[in-house]
C-alpha cells in the first residue's frame, strides 16, 4: 500500500495543505510548528478516524472551532487498486471512499460508516469494524498502526507492543502471510515456490481462479463453447436434417400409398375395361348362340314339315300298294276266270265227239227236245234271270258309275283346287324370283350408282386431300418458320437455368420467415413496395402502414431512399445472393435471347416449342396420310371404273321394275344386299322348279281326273242307260225277278237234271259232259266278265293312287331339297358351337357394365390428382432435404460431438490440475503455518543483521517472540543478558524501533510515516539509515518527517527557498518543502493571546 | 511413390488385357479433424493431399488407361483455394494427355451453384484437358470401339434416387467393356444412412462389367461374395477414423478381351491409424521402443496403478511418445487415455524419504484431506513428489 496525495482543511493548525507524494522515500521537511506532526495526525484521521467519532474534536482548529476539518487521501492498496478517500470532521461529519483509476475520475464505492469498514478491511491492520464488539471509539490502535502510523512521540513503543493485543486477527494473518517465507527449508521453498508458480498460472492473488482472457480456465471454457456453439449448429442442422428426412419420409411413404391406390385404380379400370370387352363379347356369344338357335329351330320346323309330308306321303304310297295289290289280285282273277273259260271250252269241245252220238242223239234229241224245252225254259228263265240279273248289275254298275263319277268329279275339282292353287304358288314363286332379279339388278344398279357416287367422291376426296396436303404443307412451313423465330434455347440451357432457378428459389425459400415493416411518415409521402419481388402501386401515405413479405422486402420512398430488406442468416442470404447474381449472369441472358422473363415462360416457350415440334411431326405424319390417302381414293375410283361405265346397262335392265318396293327390299336388305338376294334368287329358282313341277304333275292329275271323269260320266250313262234298258226288260224289280226266275231256273234245273240223267243214261255218258263242260263254260265266261270289271276297277284305283303318291313324293323331294339346302347340321353345329364358346366363356357373374366403368375411370382421375399432389409435395421436400440433409452433416456431427467431449475433457483434467496445485500450495502454507506461526524466528533474523550492521557488529541475535514481541537483543562481547534492552541507549532504541518498524513496513509492502523517529542518533548512523533508508524505498514507501533535511538529504538535493518539490535519483527520493504546500491559519496578535 | 509393387499382371497374357483403370474414392481434400488438438488436426488435413502423390504413382507404374475419382474428392463443395490449389498444381505436373482423369461430386462435395464443380469456379477452369468433370446424369465416355464409361453425379448432399436408374442397360450386340461410376450407399452396412442408394445388384442389371463406387471408408466388393462383375468401394486412400474396415487403399482394375474385371487392391496410405491399451510399465516401454510409429496415429489407453517412482518412468515414457514442444514424440499423433491411469501412495515411507518435515507434513496433509477429490489428492501428491526430484 502507499499513498499518493494527502489534502486537507481546516485541520487544528493547518488552513489547507495539499501534499503529492512519490512511491519511494519522501522527505518531508520543514522548520518546527510548520505543521509536520498535524500532516502526520492528518494521514492517520484520514485513514482510520471515523468522522463521527468524538475525538474529531480534536482536529477543529482552536482558533476556527466552526471550522469543519476536512481530509483527502489518495492511495493505492496491496492489489493496486487506487482509491480517493473523503473525510468531514465537522458539525455534519461525512466520509466518502471512491475508487478510480486515473485519480481524475471517481466512482463512489461506500460512504458513512461503511467507508471505515471497508477501509480497514483493504489494510487489515487488525483493527476491527466501526460498532462492533472491542471497535475503538477514537482513533484506532494495533500492533500495525504503531508500526506504520507511530506517532512522533512514542518512538520506542513499540517494542513493548506485539500481535497479541490486537483486537482483530487481520494484523497477524498479513504479518504471518509476509514474514513466514523468511523462515523456509530451500526444498519447501523450491517446492513451494514451483507450486506458487504454477498456482499463479490457474489463480489470482486472491485465490479466486482466473478469469482473464489467457487464463487456461477462460480458454478451456472459451474452448468448450466454441465446440457446444458448432456442436448446437450441427445439432440444429441435423435435426433439420432429420426432420425434413422424416417429412420427406412420411411424404414418400404417402406417395407410395398413393402410387399403389393410383396402380389399384388403373389397374381396376383396366380389369373393368377388360371385364367389359368380355362382357360384350359374351354379349355376342348369347347373341350368337339365340340366332344360332332360332335357326335351328326355324330348320328343324321346316323339316318336321317335309317328315309330316313325307308321312303323308308314306300313307298314299301304302294304298297305292294297296290298290296295286287289288288290281293284281283282280287281274289274276280275271287270268284265272279266262283260264277257266278256256278249260270249259276245251271240256266241251271233247264232249261233243260222233260215236254215241246218234242214240244219245236219239234218246238226246227226246231227253233234249224235253231238255230243251227245259232248256228253254231255263234259257228263257236264265235269259230272265241274266236279264234280271243284268239289270240288277245295272243297276248296281249304274249306281257305282254314278258313285265313280261323284268321286271323279270331286276329284277333279280338288285337284283342280290344288292345280289352281299350285298356280298359284307358281306366280308367287315367279314373282318373287322375278322381284328378286329386280332387286339384284337393282341392286347392281344401285351398286352401280353407289360406285358413281363412291368414285366421284373418292376422285373429289383424292382432289381434297391432295389439296389439304397442300394446305398443310403450306402451314408446316409457316409452323416451322414460328418455331424458329421462337429462338428457344437448346436443353442443356434449359435444364441449366430451370436448375439454377429451382436452387435460386430453394435458398430464397430457405430465407423465408416473414417480415414486417412499419413504414410511419413524418410528412405525407409515396411508398412503393415489393414484397418477394412483386411491385405494388405506389401509393401516397401519411400515417404508419405495414407492409409484410415472405422473405424480401423492397421499398422506394419518395425519390429519398431505396430500402432493401432481406430475411435469413448471413450464410443463406450469402448464398441467396449469390445465386442472385448467377441468376442475373447466367439465367436472365437465356430468358432474353428467348424473349421472356422467367422460367415458367421459359418453359412455356419451350414447351410451345415442344408442341410446335410435334405439331410440324404431326402434319408431316397428316401430309403423308393425306397423300397415302389420295393414292388409294385414286385407285379405287380406277377400280370402280368399270362399274361406273356399266351403269346405263344396269339401268335399262330395271325398265318395268318398281323402283319403289325394290328401293325398300334394297333397303331392308342394306347395302350387303347381293349374298342374301343371291341366295334368295337361288332359293326362289328350285321353289319355282318344285312350282313348275307341281304345276305339271297337278296338271296331269288333273287332265287324268278329267279324262276319268269323262270316262266316269260315259260308265254313268252307258250304266243308266243299261239299267234302264234291263229295267226296262225285267221291270223295276230285277232282284226279285232274279230270285224268282233263279226258283224257276232252279226248278227247271231239276227239272233238266233229271232230263240229263235220263240223257246221260241215255247218252252214257257224253251228253252230260257236254252239258257240263257248256255249263263249266258258261260259268267260266260269266267270271272272267266279273274279273274284267274288278280287274278294270282295280286299275283306276290304282292310277289314282299312285297319280296321288307321285305328288307327295314331288312335295317331299322339294322339301327335302329344300331341307338339304336348310344345312341343319350346320346350324346345329352353329348352335353347338356357340353354345360351347358360351360355356367356355366361364362364369359371367359380376361383370361390369358401362356405369361401372364409368365409375373407374372417375376413380383413376381423381386418384392421379390425388398422386399428383402428392408427388408436388414429395418433390418439394426432397429438394429441402436435398438442401439440408444427408450423411455428411451426420460426420461432422459426430466429429463436432468428439471434439467437445475432448474440450470437456481436458477442462475436467485442467481443473484437476489446477485444484492439485491449490491443493499442493495449500497444504505446503498450512504445513508452514503449522511449522512457522512464530514470525519472531523470520524477522529476528533480517532486522538483528541490520542492527549489526548499523552498530557494526556490537548486537547480534534480536529475539523476538512468536507475536513480535522485541524481547532481546544479543550484545556480541557483552554477555547475553535477558533484559538486554533496558541496557540499550534510548538512540540505539529508537534506531531498533525504527528497524523493527521498517523491516515489518518492508515486508507488509506498506507505506510507513517516520515523523522525526530519529533525533537522537549520531552523523554516522543517520548516514547509514539514509542509505538503507533509499535501498529499501526501492520496495517500499517511506514518509519522514522532519526538521533537518539535511539527514536525509544531500545539501544539492535540498531544494531551494521558495521550491515545493524536488525529484531525486529518478524519482525514488523525493524532497517536499513542506512550507510551500502547507498554509497554515494567520494567526492575529488578539488570537495569539487569547490562545496563551 | 511409397508402394514398391512390381507392375500387375494377375496371371494374364499381356495381350489379354486390353484396358486397365485406377478406382480411388473419398479423398476428403480438406476435410477437419476437430476431435484432434489443432496441430496433429493440420497433419492429418495435409496427409489427404500427401497421398494423391502415391494414387498417381501407382497408376503411372501400372500404365493404367484412365483414372477414375468415385466422389468424395473434397470434403466439402465449397473447399477454399488452399485445398484445391495444390491439387491443380499435381495434375499440371503430369502430362497425362492419354491418361483421362473422371473426377465424380460425391455427396460431401456434390455439384451445386458455385461449388468447386460449377464450371464457372476457378478450380474447373485450371483442370488439365484430359481432367473430365462428371456434371451431368448422362455422362458417358468411350474408350475408342472397345470400353464406355457411364457415369452418375451427386447434385446435392441427400437423394434417394438410385443413380445406377441413369445408366442405360446393355443392348443387344453391344460387346464393349462397360464400366460405371457413381457415389452412394449400397444399404449393406448397418447405420449407414440411406443417401444416393445403390442397389447391389445394378452392376447386373445394367450390364455392367464393373461397376466404380465410393462413399464408406473401407476396401470391399459388393455384395461381398460377388466378384463378377464387380462393385467395388476402393475406400479413402488415407483413413480418417480409427473404426474404419481396411482403409487406404485403391483399385487397379484390369479387363480382358472376354470382358473380364481382375481388381487388384493397392495400398497407399502413409497414415496407419491403430488403438493401444497398456497395462504395464513393461508394455508401455515395449511401446515406446516400436520402431513404426511416426506414421501412425495411436488411440492408447493407460490401465495402471503405479507408484510415484514408476509413475514417473510412466509419465517420461508418455511424454517420449507424445513429445514435447522442443522434441517431436515418437508417436506421429498420440490420442491419450488416462483416466485409469492412477498412482499408487500406500508406500507413503518412500514417498518422503528425505524430506524436510515441513514437506512430510505437507504430505500427510494432503492424503489426510477426506474432502479432497481423489483425483486430485492424488496429482497433488504426485506433483509434490515431482516437484521435490527436479533438480
Amino acid at each position: 500500500m502507499y499513498f499518493v496525495r494527502l489534502k486537507i482543511d481546516g485541520f487544528r493548525a493547518i488552513e489547507s495543505a495539499d501534499v503529492e507524494l512519490g512511491r519511494g522515500l519522501n522527505v518531508l521537511y520543514g522548520p518546527n510548528d510548520v505543521g509536520k506532526s498535524t500532516l502526520a495526525a492528518a494521514l492517520r484521521a484520514a485513514l482510520l478516524l471515523p468522522p463521527q467519532s468524538s475525538e474529531t474534536r480534536n482536529c477543529v482548529p482552536w482558533n476556527r472551532r466552526d471550522c469543519a476539518p476536512r481530509t483527502t487521501l489518495h492511495f493505492v492498496d496491496d492489489q493496486d487498486r487506487r482509491w480517493r478517500v473523503r473525510k468531514n470532521f465537522g458539525d455534519s461529519p461525512s466520509g466518502e471512499l471512491e475508487a478510480t483509476k486515473d485519480d481524475v475520475s471517481f466512482s463512489p464505492e461506500c460512504s458513512g460508516r461503511e467507508v471505515e469498514e471497508k477501509l480497514r478491511s483493504l489494510l487489515g491492520w487488525g483493527i476491527p469494524g466501526p460498532g462492533g464488539k472491542g471497535s475503538p471509539r477514537g482513533l484506532p490502535h494495533s500492533f500495525l498502526t504503531q508500526v506504520l502510523l507511530a506517532e512522533q512521540t512514542d518512538v520506542r513503543a513499540i517494542l513493548k507492543e506485539s500481535l497479541e493485543e490486537d483486537k482483530d486477527g487481520s494484523g497477524k494473518v498479513r504479518l504471518t502471510a509476509a514474514l513466514k517465507t523468511l523462515a523456509q527449508d530451500p526444498l519447501f521453498k523450491k517446492v513451494l515456490d514451483g507450486t506458487q508458480a504454477e498456482y499463479d498460472v490457474y489463480f489470482g492473488k486472491g485465490g479466486q481462479a482466473k478469469r482473464a482472457k489467457n487464463s487456461p480456465f477462460i480458454k478451456a471454457a472459451e474452448e468448450i463453447k466454441r465446440r457446444s456453439d458448432e456442436l448446437a449448429d450441427l445439432t440444429k442442422k441435423r435435426e433439420e436434417s432429420k426432420s425434413a428426412e422424416v417429412r420427406a419420409q412420411t411424404l414418400r411413404e404417402e406417395h407410395g400409398m398413393r402410387l399403389e391406390t393410383a396402380a389399384e385404380a388403373d389397374a381396376d379400370l383396366e380389369r373393368a375395361l377388360a371385364l367389359r370387352e368380355k362382357a360384350r363379347v359374351y354379349e355376342a356369344l348369347t347373341l350368337r348362340v339365340a340366332e344360332a338357335r332360332a335357326r335351328l329351330r326355324s330348320i328343324d320346323a321346316e323339316l318336321a314339315v317335309t317328315e309330316e309330308k313325307h308321312g303323308a306321303m308314306e300313307a298314299l304310297r301304302a294304298e297305292a300298294d294297296r290298290c296295286v295289290a287289288v288290281l293284281d289280285e283282280a287281274s289274276r282273277a280275271s287270268d284265272l276266270a279266262n283260264g277257266a273259260a278256256r278249260d270249259a271250252t276245251e271240256a266241251l269241245r271233247q264232249a261233243s265227239s260222233d260215236d254215241a252220238t246218234r242214240e244219245r242223239d236219239l234218246q238226246r234229241a227226246q231227253i233234249e227236245g224235253q231238255r230243251a224245252a227245259l232248256q228253254a225254259k231255263i234259257a228263257d228263265a236264265e235269259t230272265r234271270r241274266t236279264r234280271a240279273q243284268a239289270a240288277v248289275d245295272a243297276v248296281e254298275a249304274a249306281a257305282q258309275a254314278e258313285a265313280q263319277e261323284t268321286k271323279a268329279v270331286t276329284a277333279l275339282a280338288t285337284k283342280r283346287r290344288a292345280l289352281e292353287e299350285a298356280r298359284a304358288a307358281l306366280g308367287k314363286v315367279e314373282d318373287h324370283l322375278r322381284l328378286t332379279k329386280g332387286l339384284s339388278a337393282y341392286g347392281r344398279w344401285r351398286d352401280g350408282t353407289a360406285a358413281e357416287q363412291e368414285s366421284r367422291a373418292a376422285s373429289e376426296s383424292a382432289a381434297a386431300c391432295r389439296a389439304q396436303a397442300d394446305a398443310l404443307g403450306a402451314e408446316i412451313a409457316a409452323l416451322e418458320a414460328s418455331l424458329k423465330a421462337l429462338s428457344v434455347p437448346t436443353e442443356a440451357e434449359v435444364r441449366a437455368v430451370v436448375a439454377l432457378r429451382r436452387s435460386l428459389d430453394l435458398s430464397e425459400a430457405a430465407l423465408g420467415g416473414g417480415l414486417s415493416v412499419v413504414v410511419t411518415p413524418k410528412r405525407s409521402l409515396t411508398l412503393r413496395a415489393a414484397p418477394d419481388g412483386t411491385w405494388r402501386e405506389a401509393a401516397t401515405i401519411s400515417r404508419a402502414v405495414e407492409v409484410e413479405a415472405e422473405g424480401k422486402l423492397e421499398l422506394q420512398i419518395d425519390d429519398l431512399v431505396d430500402i432493401r430488406v432481406s430475411a435469413g442468416d448471413a450464410a443463406r442470404r450469402t448464398a441467396a445472393e449469390t445465386l442472385r447474381q448467377r441468376w442475373l449472369s447466367e439465367g436472365e441472358p437465356v430468358l432474353g435471347r428467348a424473349g421472356v422473363t422467367d422460367v415458367a415462360a421459359l418453359e412455356a416457350r419451350v414447351k410451345s416449342a415442344g408442341d410446335l415440334t410435334r405439331q410440324i411431326e404431326a402434319g408431316r405424319r397428316e401430309i403423308a396420310t393425306l397423300q397415302d390417302k389420295a393414292k388409294s381414293r385414286e385407285a379405287r375410283v380406277t377400280e370402280l371404273d368399270p362399274i361406273v361405265r356399266s351403269v346405263p346397262e344396269r339401268e335399262e335392265a330395271l325398265t318395268g321394275l318398281d323402283r319403289a318396293a325394290l328401293e325398300q327390299r334394297y333397303l331392308e336388305l342394306g347395302k350387303h344386299w347381293e349374298q342374301p338376294a343371291k341366295a334368295r334368287e337361288a332359293e326362289q329358282e328350285k321353289a319355282l322348279a318344285v312350282a313348275h313341277t307341281n304345276v305339271a304333275t297337278l296338271d296331269r292329275e288333273v287332265a287324268g281326273l278329267e279324262e276319268g271323269g269323262k270316262h266316269a260320266g260315259a260308265q254313268r250313262i252307258i250304266a243308266a242307260a243299261a239299267r234302264e234298258a234291263a229295267l226296262a226288260q225285267v221291270g223295276p224289280e230285277p232282284a226279285d225277278l232274279a230270285r224268282r226266275v233263279s226258283a224257276e231256273i232252279d226248278a227247271a234245273r231239276r227239272e233238266g237234271e233229271v232230263l240229263e240223267a235220263s240223257l246221260a243214261r241215255i247218252s252214257a255218258g257224253g251228253t252230260a259232259e257236254v252239258d257240263q263242260a257248256r255249263r263249266s263254260l258258261e260259268s267260266a265266261q260269266a267270271a272272267v266278265k266279273t274279273a274284267d270289271v274288278a280287274r278294270a276297277r282295280a286299275t283306276t284305283a290304282a292310277t289314282e293312287a299312285r297319280s296321288r303318291v307321285d305328288r307327295a313324293a314331288g312335295e317331299v323331294a322339294m322339301l327335302r331339297e329344300r331341307g338339304a339346302a336348310l344345312d341343319r347340321a350346320g346350324a346345329a353345329a352353329a348352335v353347338r358351337s356357340s353354345e360351347a364358346e358360351v360355356t367356355a366363356f366361364g362364369p359371367v357373374d359380376g361383370l361390369p357394365t358401362d356405369v361401372d366403368v364409368e365409375k373407374a375411370q372417375a376413380i383413376v382421375t381423381e386418384q392421379r390428382m390425388l398422386l399428383l399432389e402428392t408427388t408436388r409435395t414429395l418433390d418439394a421436400a426432397e429438394g429441402a432435404l436435398q438442401q439440408v440433409g444427408g450423411a455428411t452433416i451426420q460426420d461432422d456431427l459426430e466429429d463436432a460431438r468428439r471434439a467437445k467431449d475432448n474440450a470437456v475433457d481436458k477442462e475436467r483434467d485442467l481443473e484437476v490440475t489446477a485444484k492439485a496445485w491449490q491443493l499442493l500450495r495449500d497444504k505446503l502454507q498450512q504445513a508452514e503455518e503449522a511449522e512457522g506461526a512464530h514470525l519472531g524466528r523470520a524477522l529476528g533474523a533480517p532486522v538483528a543483521e541490520r542492527l549489526g550492521e548499523l552498530t557494526e557488529g556490537r548486537y547480534g541475535t534480536l529475539t523476538l517472540g512468536p507475536t513480535l514481541r522485541t524481547e532481546n537483543v544479543e550484545v556480541r562481547g557483552g554477555g547475553s543478558p535477558e533484559d538486554a534492552l533496558s541496557f540499550l541507549s534510548v538512540g540505539t532504541l529508537e534506531q531498533l524501533a525504527t528497524l523493527v518498524r521498517i523491516a515489518i513496513a518492508e515486508h507488509l509492502r506498506s507505506a510507513i510515516v517516520l515523523d522525526d523517529h530519529l533525533v537522537q542518533s549520531d552523523r554516522a548512523r543517520l548516514d547509514w539509515f539514509r542509505r538503507m533508508l533509499r535501498r529499501t524505498a526501492t520496495h517500499t514507501q517511506i514518509l519522514v518527517l522532519t526538521c533537518r533535511p539535511a539527514d536525509y538529504l544531500e545539501e544539492s538535493e535540498i531544494p531551494a527557498a521558495g521550491e515545493p518539490m524536488r525529484e531525486i535519483a529518478g524519482g525514488a527520493v523525493r524532497a517536499i518543502n513542506l512550507e510551500t504546500v502547507i498554509r497554515r491559519w494567520q494567526i492575529t496578535p488578539g488570537a495569539a493571546a487569547a490562545r496563551a | 511413390m511409397t508402394n514398391l509393387n512390381l507392375n500387375l499382371n494377375l496371371n494374364l497374357e499381356e495381350d489379354e488385357v486390353v484396358l486397365r483403370v485406377l478406382h480411388t474414392a473419398d479423398w476428403h481434400l480438406g476435410r477437419r479433424f476437430r476431435a484432434f488438438p489443432e496441430e496433429d488436426a493440420r497433419k492429418l488435413t495435409r496427409a489427404r493431399l500427401e497421398v494423391l502423390d502415391s494414387i498417381f504413382g501407382v497408376a503411372e507404374r501400372q500404365s493404367v488407361d484412365a483414372v477414375l475419382c468415385a466422389g468424395d474428392l473434397f470434403d466439402d463443395p465449397f473447399p477454399v483455394q488452399e485445398w484445391w490449389e495444390p491439387l491443380t498444381d499435381m495434375l499440371g505436373k503430369l502430362a497425362w494427355t492419354n491418361r483421362p482423369m473422371f473426377m465424380l461430386p460425391g455427396n460431401h462435395d456434390p455439384l451445386v451453384a458455385e461449388s468447386v464443380w460449377s464450371s464457372g469456379h476457378a478450380f474447373r477452369r485450371a483442370l488439365p484437358s484430359w481432367v473430365h468433370v462428371v456434371d451431368k446424369d448422362d455422362f458417358t465416355y468411350s474408350f475408342g470401339e472397345k470400353a464406355v464409361l457411364y457415369a452418375v453425379p451427386c447434385m446435392s448432399k441427400a437423394g434417394q434416387r438410385d443413380p445406377s436408374d441413369f445408366i442405360p442397360c446393355r443392348e443387344a450386340g453391344d460387346d464393349r467393356i462397360r464400366i460405371g461410376m457413381m457415389h452412394g450407399s449400397t444399404f449393406d452396412m448397418e447405420e449407414h444412412q440411406t443417401n444416393f442408394p445403390i442397389g447391389e445388384d445394378s452392376a447386373v442389371r445394367r450390364g455392367l462389367d464393373y461397376l466404380a463406387i465410393g462413399d464408406t471408408h473401407g476396401f470391399r466388393y459388393v455384395p461381398a461374395n460377388r466378384k463378377v462383375p464387380p462393385t467395388i468401394y476402393p475406400g479413402a486412400p488415407e483413413p480418417t477414423a480409427f473404426d474404419e474396415k481396411d482403409p487406404g487403399n485403391v483399385a487397379v482394375v484390369l479387363f480382358t478381351k472376354r470382358r473380364e474385371a481382375k481388381v487388384h487392391q493397392e495400398r497407399v496410405a502413409s497414415w496407419t491409424w491403430e488403438e493401444v491399451t497398456v497395462r504395464s510399465l513393461v508394455e508401455l516401454q515395449a511401446l515406446r521402443d516400436r520402431r513404426d510409429l511416426l506414421k501412425r496415429v495411436l488411440q492408447l489407453h493407460v490401465e495402471m496403478r503405479l507408484p510415484p517412482s514408476e509413475y514417473e518412468q510412466a509419465e517420461a515414457l508418455l511424454r517420449d511418445l507424445e513429445g514435447t514442444s522442443a522434441r517431436l514424440g515418437r508417436a506421429g499423433i498420440l490420442v491419450l487415455d488416462r483416466a485409469k491411469m492412477d498412482l499408487d501412495t500406500t508406500d507413503m515411507e518412500t514417498l518422503v524419504a528425505g524430506w524436510p518435515e515441513v514437506l512430510v507434513r505437507t504430505a500427510n496433509l494432503i492424503k489426510a484431506d477426506r474432502d479432497a477429490d481423489p483425483r486430485v489428492a492424488q496429482q497433488a501428491l504426485y506433483k509434490l513428489y515431482e516437484l521435490s526430484r527436479r533438480p
